[in-house]
């Protein structure tokens, strides 16, 4: 499916050609007019994450290594990667990032739970909380919500604000609880986002009521809604007169979202015609994996392209403790990814090959992602230009938990990032180096620092 | 019954490299039930000395210490910990919202997760994002659509007979207070007939009117959170009437108060221990209260991941999703006809060779209904092969692999969730490998060789040996006498426990040891604190709370009825505590 972007902005009004209705309705916010500089078109925001790191491809198994090889001026694909070949020239390939120090004076706590808030936004999770205790793993460790903000979600802040949606979260069989080991983004310390996993339900919430066949009727919706959420605003408030200080962000919170809704309620600069996804009996299903994932890449080009949002991110399975079995890449497989991640070269091939076809799994939907925003052309480009996809894992290899020599990819984005090329590290540069150059890349030129474990200063200078 | 082990020798590489994963408990494997720790709070004794063991004196202690136990420094204070203001769980929603409107709806695949504390649903501490409010604005939508469908079910006023205004009037008088748990200000009654005017000014019809009305209840923070008004001081005070109403209503119903409860409330019988007493036991026989056993326990034991995780059919041709229901069914149907309608003994729990079974789970039990048996009428099984909870389908399947078993996930699901007593993470220095696989090994040669890796010995010293005891079911939960050619072992042991140390054969006798242990006991009551209250117990302000529902239920010869009755009337329950928690 191709779409094209126009330049002018298009309401919603003017898209349906229809007359004004008798209904009063506000007038479209300034906000939801497309964000579209001089310069051309905006730099997008998509954050894409696996779990259980990767397999290195020790000897004997070099074959089976996800990592390419290459320089600073070439990049020749893995097997594992070979899913990608023909985005090669819009990848930056990373390896060898340091990501430890999740976990602040408790060194033994879980490694994928720590890295679930750590690899986004750089800051461990609150160790003087007596929220949480980590999942089976030892009664006496407590721990509460992230204490940073995602890098995708800082940016959002800034450039998500001329946008119908600040971000989106897209998830694929995360369903296990709302809990730090499950939650990646942050809007801000304490504030995780949870994703939306059914495709259905994400298209619906971007975009159903934009495409009536009767205008006069969707606008007594939009009517209806203002004047419902406008009341639930007023309870909001003198709620927030009366509950306790320590609930009053709680409260603040609830009345940013409702704010944020009703800014929408009229719809926005729809300029294209969106396609709703197949509906999925059971999204959270093992075997519902490869079209849950094919149809929220799906819905998140759409959003890109329809300008519903200039950021978003997409999480495969749940952090702490996969149980997806890989049945269509692995017949018959009756262990869980996270089951299998524990195994490496020093166990034989068996494991090593299995990772493998994970990892290729996992390129091939990346790459999927790659070919849809390619698809889509923007002013002399494609959307693919001006979208910057970042790929990342919480450890760097599944069997050890190791958080040093962690890999990232940056895909896309051809019209900032040079690609093509494989950036190794053997200096314990911080991953946080990757989210100031982000930063930087989006315009957030003051950012040097990123997230309280971050022991250095700057971009990434080769970046 | 005598069934072949379903344990394959392929597996046999599988369940090494588990026996590896598993020690670190947490992180490795796939751990069995969703967070199930000690609900009591941070330690607040420093004791972490390392505990004797009746372990061979080779193997070094085990390196944790049994849960610490509340005691109470003061019993003429009253004290509460801080709880902050819960939003309702998905389970809440959608019971409130049928109670509200008189539906049958199932809410809650419309709505965001939750926020899991321990193994339990609460909404306590992250605040909502714009994917829970959009997705309240539209369970709010077809909620009331729904209740529209039968407008004069819904109104409580012919509008043709006292007029439309009147009656809109009405219906916010009638539905207001059960939505809000609390009577409406005459500022808040006028506010949301402006809703049902602007809508009426707009042109809408007197039904549009009344559709917006109830969906602006429905998303009203008043409905969605357990409001609670603070300490006016710096000391814990009781909560209102209205309040503790709730309370009792959303930890015994998980939905609003009924006309009785709530008429309690307004006469402002609610301020004493007695009163709340009187309702609870009332509470509890309603069949509502079944819902909430089954709540309880599908979290608590971690059942319902049987559901999402299901089962190798290669291995286990009669499994489908309607049999995993079923497993769940029998479970919590167990807890109910134990807790409420037979002896509501703890033991019992336990210990009783009976069940519900479902009739699609007699051929996986081997025995057959009684004649003209009724729904959920008792069933007898072989004492022999089954005791209680622990030896049901439900529990040994969810806590097994797709579709072999592990000593490591039963042995760690007994530990943590059982026992309260998770076993710790190993030093990040170690990374066990598992030995080459040897094919025609039992499960328990296997583990025992993996035993006896020193790097991992001494923490699966914690689990594989309790795993060990349920080496006589297969991962589906039938019983089986042969593993790999030979007799099964069953014999277990438990180490570096509180009160429950000592070898044992078999998990019949494990369940027996349990169930009349002080560490099960006490976890057990920890486990529904932290359920009844949606919060972790604070190890100062809820220490005499604690201290006095163990009292009772000792008094009761552990009735978990008696419990839950206790945690009612304790200071924890009726007081609202100062501050927030992290």
């Amino acid at each position: 499916m191709k779409q094209r972007i126009e330049k002018s902005v298009l309401t919603r009004r003017a898209l349906l050609g229809t007359a004004a209705s008798s209904l009063a309705l506000a007038p479209l916010l300034p906000l939801l007019a497309r964000a579209q500089s001089a310069s051309g078109p905006p730099l997008r925001l998509v954050l894409m994450y696996q779990p259980h790191g990767i397999i290195r491809g020790a000897t004997p198994y070099e074959a089976y290594s996800w990592l390419p090889k290459g320089d600073a001026n070439s990049l020749t694909l893995s097997d594992t990667l070979s899913p990608l070949e023909a985005h090669k020239s819009r990848l930056t390939v990373i390896d060898g990032l340091d990501m430890t120090g999740g976990a602040y004076g408790a060194p033994e706590e879980g490694p994928h739970t720590r890295n679930t808030s750590h690899l986004w936004s750089g800051s461990p999770l609150d160790e003087n909380s007596k929220l949480f205790s980590r999942e089976q793993g030892g009664m006496q460790r407590y721990f509460g919500w992230g204490l940073g903000t995602s890098i995708d979600q800082t940016i959002a802040a800034q450039v998500g604000l001329t946008t119908p949606f600040r971000s989106i979260e897209a998830g694929v069989r995360t369903g296990s609880g709302s809990r730090p080991m499950n939650r990646m983004i942050y809007k801000a310390p304490g504030e995780p986002l949870s994703p939306e996993d059914n495709p259905k339900a994400l298209f619906d919430r971007i975009f159903a009521g934009f495409m009536p066949t009767d205008p006069a009727a969707m606008d007594k919706v939009a009517a209806q809604r203002k004047s419902v959420l406008d009341n639930v605003a007023k309870d909001l408030t003198r709620l927030q007169g009366t509950v306790a200080v320590e609930d009053r962000p709680k409260v603040q919170a609830h009345l940013e979202a409702l704010r944020a809704i009703e800014g929408r309620l009229n719809g926005f600069g729809l300029s294209c015609a969106p396609v709703a996804p197949a509906g999925v009996t059971d999204p959270e299903a093992n075997d519902s994996m490869p079209m849950v994932s094919k149809l929220q890449f799906d819905v998140l080009a759409q959003a890109l392209a329809c300008g519903a949002t200039n950021v978003a991110s997409i999480q495969f399975d749940r952090n702490e403790n996969s149980p997806t079995r890989f049945t269509w890449v692995l017949p018959g497989e009756t262990r869980g990814h996270h089951e299998i991640s524990h195994l490496d070269e020093g166990d034989g091939p068996d494991g090593v090959k299995s990772l493998a076809a994970i990892q290729k799994w996992y390129a091939a939907q990346l790459a999927y992602f790659l070919d849809r925003l390619a698809a889509i052309p923007e002013g002399n480009g494609t959307l693919l230009d001006s979208t910057l996809v970042l790929w990342g894992t919480e450890v760097a290899v599944g069997s050890t938990h190791s958080e040093q020599g962690v890999p990232f990819i940056l895909a896309g984005a051809t019209s900032r990032l040079k690609g093509g090329r494989f950036l190794q590290f053997t200096d314990n540069t911080r991953h946080a180096r990757l989210l100031v150059s982000v930063a930087n890349l989006f315009g957030l030129s003051s950012v040097q620092k990123y997230g309280t474990t971050d022991t250095g200063s700057g971009p990434m200078a080769v970046l | 019954m005598v069934r072949a082990s379903a344990i394959a020798p392929k597996s046999a590489l599988f369940v090494l490299i588990l026996s590896v994963l598993g020690c670190s408990a947490g992180e490795h494997g796939n751990t069995p039930a969703p967070g199930t720790t000690s609900p009591m709070g941070a330690p607040t004794s420093t004791d972490t000395t390392p505990v004797a063991t009746t372990a061979s004196p080779s193997m070094p202690p085990p390196p944790t210490a049994p849960p610490t136990v509340f005691t109470c420094a003061d019993p003429a204070a009253h004290q509460a910990g801080p709880s902050p203001m819960r939003r309702l769980t998905r389970l809440q929603y959608g019971n409130s919202v049928n109670d509200l409107l008189k539906l049958k709806l199932d809410s809650a695949p419309l709505l965001t997760e939750d926020e899991k504390v321990g193994a339990f649903d609460s909404n306590l501490l992250s605040p909502v994002g714009e994917l829970h409010v959009d997705h309240y604005l539209k369970a709010a939508e077809a909620a009331t659509d729904s209740a529209l469908l039968n407008v004069t079910t819904l109104l409580p006023c012919d509008p043709i007979a006292v007029g439309e205004a009147t009656c809109a009037g009405t219906l916010i008088d009638t539905l207001g207070p059960k939505a809000f748990r609390r009577p409406l200000s005459v500022d808040e009654r006028t506010q949301y007939l402006g809703v049902y005017t602007e809508s009426r000014t707009s042109g809408g019809t007197f039904v549009e009117g009344i559709q917006q009305v109830v969906r602006a209840f429905l998303q009203s923070p008043y409905f969605l959170y357990l409001v609670e008004a603070p300490p006016a001081g710096a000391a814990a005070t009781a909560v209102s009437p209205y309040e503790v109403a709730s309370r009792l209503s959303y930890f015994l119903w998980n939905s609003m108060p009924d006309d009785t409860l709530f008429a309690a409330a307004a006469a402002n019988q609610l301020s004493t221990p007695e009163a709340l007493l009187a309702q609870a036991k009332r509470m509890l026989e309603s069949d509502k209260a079944t819902a909430t056993l089954a709540s309880f326990h599908k979290q608590w034991l971690g059942i319902d991941r049987l559901l999402s995780a299901g089962k190798d059919t290669q291995t286990f041709p009669e499994y489908t999703p309607e049999l995993a229901q079923a497993m769940l069914t029998e479970t919590t149907g167990f807890a109910d006809s134990v807790i409420r309608k037979g002896d509501g003994k703890l033991a019992t729990l336990f210990t009783l060779a009976q069940s519900p079974v479902p009739s699609s789970l007699l051929s996986l039990y081997g025995v057959q209904a009684p004649a003209n048996a009724t729904p959920g009428q008792l069933v007898a099984l072989n004492p022999a092969e089954r005791a209680g909870l622990l030896t049901q389908a439900g529990v040994l399947g969810a806590h097994s692999h797709f579709a072999d078993v592990s000593p490591v996930l039963t042995g760690v699901f007994v530990r943590a969730t059982i026992m309260c007593q998770a076993p710790p993470p190993p030093p990040p220095t170690v990374m066990a490998k598992p030995p080459a696989a040897k094919p025609g090994e039992t499960t328990r040669q296997r583990f025992d060789r993996h035993r006896t890796d020193p790097s991992c010995a001494n923490c699966h010293q914690l689990m594989d040996p309790i795993g060990y005891g349920f080496s006589n079911y297969d991962a589906l939960g039938h019983y089986v006498t042969m593993d790999a050619g030979a007799a099964v072992d069953a014999k277990g042991e438990i180490v570096g426990s509180l009160d429950l140390n000592g070898p044992f054969n078999g998990a019949v006798e494990l369940s027996q040891k349990l169930a009349t242990s002080t560490q099960v006991r006490e976890c057990v009551m920890g486990q529904w604190f932290l359920y009844a209250l949606g919060r972790n117990l604070d190890a100062q302000a809820d220490g005499c709370s604690v201290a006095a529902a163990r009292d009772a239920f000792a008094k009761s010869d552990y009735n978990v009825q008696d419990l839950l009755l206790s945690i009612v009337q304790s200071d924890s329950f009726r007081l609202r505590g100062v501050g927030g928690v992290k």
